[in-house]
Parts: C-alpha cells; structure tokens; sequence
C-alpha cells in the first residue's frame, strides 16, 4: 500500500510511573495503509504508548491526532468508536461469552449478526460459536480478539505481540490475515520481539528505547543503525 | 442412560417451572390466607434475587448493601400511603422511585470502584441509611425509631402485585439478557477495561442497570412493606434482604434469566422444611448446603448446567 497522509500523529507524548519515565518526549506518525513494527527493549514504553493511545491511561504531556483530529483524554470507548483498535500482549476475551457474543459486542448491536458469522468464518471458527471462548485454545484465542477489533470497522489496528506464544502454523495464519487485512485498506503498528516477523512484514520500524524514539526508517536502515544497536546489546 | 437423564433434566425443569407459574398466578382462588401468605414470601424473594441479579449477577459488582434500595423503597411507599394518600399502585411504584433516584446519585461515583471496595462502600451505605432514617433531621418524615403503621390493600391485592412484579422482572432479566446492554455488562464482569477498549461505554450501561436493578428493589421493598403492616429502621434495613438475595441468585445462577427463580424458590422451600424438622439446627444444614454450593456449583445450578452442555449456552435461560 502507498503512502497518504498520516492516519495517526503522536507529538512528544509523556508518561511517568512515579520516578519512572515510561514516555519521555516521543514523537512519531503513522501513515495511511501502512504496517509500521514498533520495537524496542524490554520497558522501553511500547506497551504504555498503545496505552495512551486508546485511551486507557492519561497523558502527562503531549497530543495524539487520530486522521488529524485531536483524540488526546478522550474516554477508551470513544476512541474506539472512532477507529482505534488494539489487541493485548495478553490475550483479552471475555471468557464466559460465547464467540459470537464475543464478536457482536463493538457492533453496539447484539442481533448484528451477518459479519460476525462472515469474520468467524473467515478465521475458521464458525463450528464454535457458540461455545464460551475459554474453551479455546490460545492461538485460536489470538484469532478471536483480532476480528473482535474487526468489528469496530478500525482505520488503526494496533497489535501487542501478535505472533508471540503461538505456533508456527497459527503465526502464519496470523500474518496472512494482517496481509489481507491491510490490502483491505487497514494500518497496523505492530509491537513484536520476533525480528523475523518485523523484518519481513513491516514497511517501516519505529525504535523505541527508555521512553524516546531513538531510530525509524525501513527494516534495513534500523537494522544497520548504531543506536539501536547500543539500546539492544549496551555500548 | 445416562442421555435418557441428561435429556430429563431441562424438561422436568420447564415442567416445573411452567406448574410454578400456573399454581402461583391461579393461588388466590383456592389458597388459604396463611398458605398464600407463604407463597407470598416466595415471590418476594424471586423479586429480590431477580433485582440483585439484574445488576450484580451480570456486572460482577457485588453489592452488599443491597438492601439499601429495598429499605428506601419500603419508606417511600409507606410514606406515599400514610401522608399523601396514594393509591396502592402509585405508592409501590413511589418506592422503586425513591431506590431509583438514590441510585443513580450514588451508582456514578461508587460504580468506579471494583470488588471488595464496592461491596465494602455499598455496606456501609446501607447501615448508614438504617441510622440516618432514624436521626431527628428525619424523624418528622420517617417517625424515627417508633416506625410506621401502614394499611394498604387487602391481601390478595398484594398477593398480585409481588407476583406481577416478580413476572415483570423475569421478563426484563430476559429481554436485557439478550439486548446489547446485558452483553455489554457481561463483558464488563469479564473484563471491564477490555470492554471500553471495544466501544462499550462502561460507565453508561453500569449505572443505568444499577437504577433499574434499585427501582424493582423499592418497588418490591414497597409491596413487603404493605405486607408486614409496619416499618421500623432496622426491620426495612435489615442485612437478611441483601443475604438471601445474594444466596439465591448464586445458587440459581449468576446472570441467568431463570436462575433468581430457581434460587428463591428451591432455598426457601429448604429453609421452610428444614426449621419445621430441624429448629435451630437449620442454620447448620442452610451452611452446609452453601459450602457446598460454592465447591461444586461457584456460578449456580444454570451456570453449571450450560457448562455440562445439559442446558445450551444461551441468554434465553
């Protein structure tokens, strides 16, 4: 996909945890029908950003701009109304729902039934629908809450660890879909450890570390830059 | 066999329900008055474990200070019938009025806290109307500590005034259940942040059901209170409301349509037939059948049912 405007824009965005900087001033935007990888070491504010982002937690400092409109403080379910949608590190169904429950929520409508059938379907998970979704296995799980974001009809879809913990067949599944998905007309930021993955699935890779971003451009250039290499091994 | 069983389950169960329904509606017409007046206690209990649930059993908010709305209904009815002359409707639905505005000034701030807090915060509310009810800022509307006389109706007219309203709330337990405000509160229970991560607006659907939940409550509170002939503080406040409610919604299934039925129903039929035989003991047997509840049956006997797969994993039970 090429390049628009940016779908979203962060301006020096800050966060801290008592002492701790999680967000420092970081600043960077996301364009129209891209997959840009987020990456970074461990507590370099990844997970806290696509927290600020929806909403969850409020910003120290700071502006976030969703297709140019401010979106900074806004409640999470307003946020998500618009067309931010996120998946967790952890995987977050909602265990004692069926799945199709699970997937008609965000339509705001419980009978909204045809693209639930059509998304379950899609993902191989029809038979199941009306099992509770703990009776999932985690990959399938991982499935579940990605055509749960579906369902907000998302411009942005943010990704914690897509292809963490599940198997090599199910990764691949996972991947096609986002492929799909974004040929479809949807932006991903992905947070991923597996460079692999972000080697040869993102367009663009935004390197976080301690709260700033220290490198961006194309997998190659962040791979040969310095100060990633420092961030990720010490000087 | 053992399918011969599993399949006899869900249908002695309708079997059962619908001649619950039929006895129950048709009672005055052949009861005695002390017979219908138990019968009458039933109903109540449906109404109250059916309210509780209505909120607690599909949020996870447990509320322990439940009978807070139960209490403030049977004043705001006892009131409407002593000093304004109501007519019996108006002043039963007077009281779910009074449990309904309450709740919505209390549910914005108090529904942002979660578990032992709220359960905690939601007790002392309660206690605390119990003792506020009877200060002298009060005392010239509530008559403190003396309580109020109260002559409402006769006793077939409250007979069918429980039951309509336990019938009232059953249907809306059914309609909610499967409308998009009782599958967002679900969700709530099972992971609130999640939730307004996927557009639901927590906070509007929490508070809302929690007004609802308080008006059957009052109205309910209101119908007890007409029943009983007299209210004091610390017979509309008292914590048995808010025990059984939450011990009969549990056993019958948290966030089920049928379960606070189901609860009510089997557990005062137990605890009637248990103090008959057993006196005093029947506060041991009533633990033992708890313990019990909580290791094999922690969401009730629905809940467990749709997990065996005897009943299907539907909103519509």
């Amino acid at each position: 996909m090429t390049t628009e405007g940016p779908i979203l824009e962060i301006h020096d965005v800050r966060k801290s945890f008592g002492g701790v900087h999680a967000l420092a001033g970081c600043g960077f935007s996301v364009g129209e029908g891209e997959i840009v990888g987020l990456i970074g070491p461990n507590g370099s504010g990844k997970t806290t950003l696509f927290n600020t982002i929806v909403g969850y937690l409020p910003l120290d400092g700071g502006r976030i701009l969703y297709r140019g409109e401010d979106v900074t403080g806004l409640p999470p379910y307003q946020i998500a109304r618009k067309g931010i949608g996120r998946t967790f590190q952890v995987t977050r169904i909602f265990p004692k729902m069926t799945l199709l429950e699970n997937v008609t929520l965000p339509t705001g409508n419980a009978a909204a039934n045809e693209r639930a059938h059509e998304l379950l379907e899609f993902v191989g998970l029809a038979d199941l629908r009306d099992e509770y979704a703990s009776d999932l296995s985690f990959g399938q799980q991982r499935l579940l809450s990605i055509i749960q974001v579906l369902m907000l009809d998302p411009g942005l879809i943010l990704l914690d660890e897509p292809a963490a913990g599940v198997s090599p067949v199910m990764q691949k599944k996972l991947l096609e879909l986002i492929h799909y998905l974004n040929e479809d007309g949807r932006t991903f930021l992905i947070i991923e450890h597996n460079m692999d993955v972000v080697m040869n699935n993102c367009e663009r890779v935004v390197v976080l570390s301690m709260g700033e971003k220290i490198s961006e451009g194309s997998p190659d250039e962040v791979r040969r830059d310095e100060a990633v290499l420092t961030a990720y091994f010490g000087a | 066999m053992a399918m011969t069983w599993r399949r006899a389950i869900p249908v002695v169960g309708a079997l059962g329900l619908i001649a619950y329904v039929v006895i129950a509606g048709t009672a005055p017409l052949f009861l005695s008055p002390a017979a219908l007046s138990l019968l009458f206690l039933t109903l109540y209990y449906v109404c109250l474990a059916g309210a509780w649930n209505f909120f607690s059993g599909f949020s996870g908010y447990i509320n322990f200070g439940f009978v807070l709305f139960v209490g403030l209904g049977m004043y705001g009815s006892v009131i409407g019938f002593v000093d304004y002359k109501m007519g019996l409707i108006p002043g039963y639905l007077t009281g779910g009025l009074v449990s309904a505005i309450v709740a919505a000034v209390i549910g914005y701030p108090l529904l942002r806290i979660r578990g032992a807090y709220f359960a905690i915060s939601m007790l002392a509310l309660a206690e605390g109307a119990r003792v506020f009810i009877s200060t002298k800022y009060l005392t010239p509307l509530t008559r403190g500590g003396a309580g109020m006389p109260v002559l409402a109706g006769t006793l077939n007219q409250k007979y069918y005034a429980i039951f309509l309203l336990a019938v009232c709330i059953v249907l809306a337990t059914l309609y909610f259940a499967r409308s998009y405000y009782g599958l967002s509160l679900i969700a709530v229970r099972e992971d609130e942040a999640a939730a307004s991560g996927l557009a639901v607006n927590t906070t509007a659907v929490k508070v809302s059901v929690f007004v609802v939940s308080a008006f059957f409550a009052g109205t309910a509170g209101g119908i007890q209170a007409t029943f009983l002939h007299y209210i004091e503080p610390f017979a509309a406040f008292d914590i048995k409301y808010t025990m059984l409610s939450i011990v009969m919604a549990m056993f019958g299934g948290l966030g089920t349509v049928l379960g606070a039925v189901i609860g009510a129903v089997t557990l005062q039929l137990i605890s009637d037939y248990v103090w008959l035989h057993l006196g005093q003991a029947n506060i041991t047997v009533f633990g033992l059948v708890m313990v019990c509840l909580v290791i094999w049956m922690p969401d009730g006997v629905l809940v467990r049912l749709k997990e065996m797969g005897i009943l299907p994993k539907t909103r519509w039970i």
